[in-house]
């Protein structure tokens, strides 16, 4: 048997609000897990890009990704 | 060469693996670091319904009511993995996570300090793609 294979193609979405015992306020996140390191990855650096008001490369965006009207 | 999966054998697929976590306090955990062989240090655990995960349609499995951590362990870093669980602590799943949110600062990534709560609204996991 082989022990080498790829882990297949798993993703796991969540959204998390997270209510700071300090100050009251809520956050919402959503976290994103993928089992594929380079498109976690892209996942990462479009968040990155999408935080920072770049341009977002169609080229990166997954299909459940969708750039900001 | 691509490979393709029917929606049949994607069900199937998300299925038999949420099946794993049908049991009663099956929980989801936010951890910095670790493997699935060696899990990181938990910073927030929630537990999830009984059976956690509904059906899987489309290939794709969601999970019902999850209960919040209302006062969560926490962690000066931020958290980097996600992991599925039984109560019994066997991880089926666990994953490298990134996080965005309107006011996100990735810089600091998503940070959880002690006695914060955390709560899940939605949660959905896919074993295969299309």
């Amino acid at each position: 048997m082989p022990t080498n294979l790829k882990p297949l193609p798993g993703e796991l979405r969540a959204t998390v609000e997270i209510t700071r015992k300090a100050t009251g306020l809520v956050e919402t996140r959503e976290i994103i897990g993928h089992s594929d390191p380079v498109l976690l990855a892209q996942i990462k650096e479009n968040r990155r890009r999408e935080a920072a008001g770049e341009y977002l490369d169609p080229q990166l965006l997954l299909p459940t990704d969708s750039p900001q009207e | 060469m691509t490979l393709a999966h029917s929606t049949t054998a994607r069900d199937a697929a998300t299925n038999a693996v949420v099946d794993l976590l049908d049991g009663a306090g099956s929980k989801l955990v936010f951890r910095v670091g670790g493997t699935l062989g060696s899990p990181g240090t938990a910073a927030a655990t929630l537990t999830g319904s009984t059976p956690m995960f509904g059906a899987s349609s489309s290939g794709t499995a969601t999970a019902s009511a999850i209960t919040s951590d209302t006062n969560a362990t926490g962690n000066a870093s931020a958290v980097s993995k996600a992991s599925l669980e039984t109560s019994g602590g066997t991880v089926h799943i666990y994953c490298d996570v990134a996080a965005s949110a309107s006011d996100i600062n990735m810089t600091n990534g998503l940070t959880v300090a002690s006695g914060d709560t955390v709560a899940c609204s939605s949660l959905t996991y896919t074993a295969l793609s299309a």
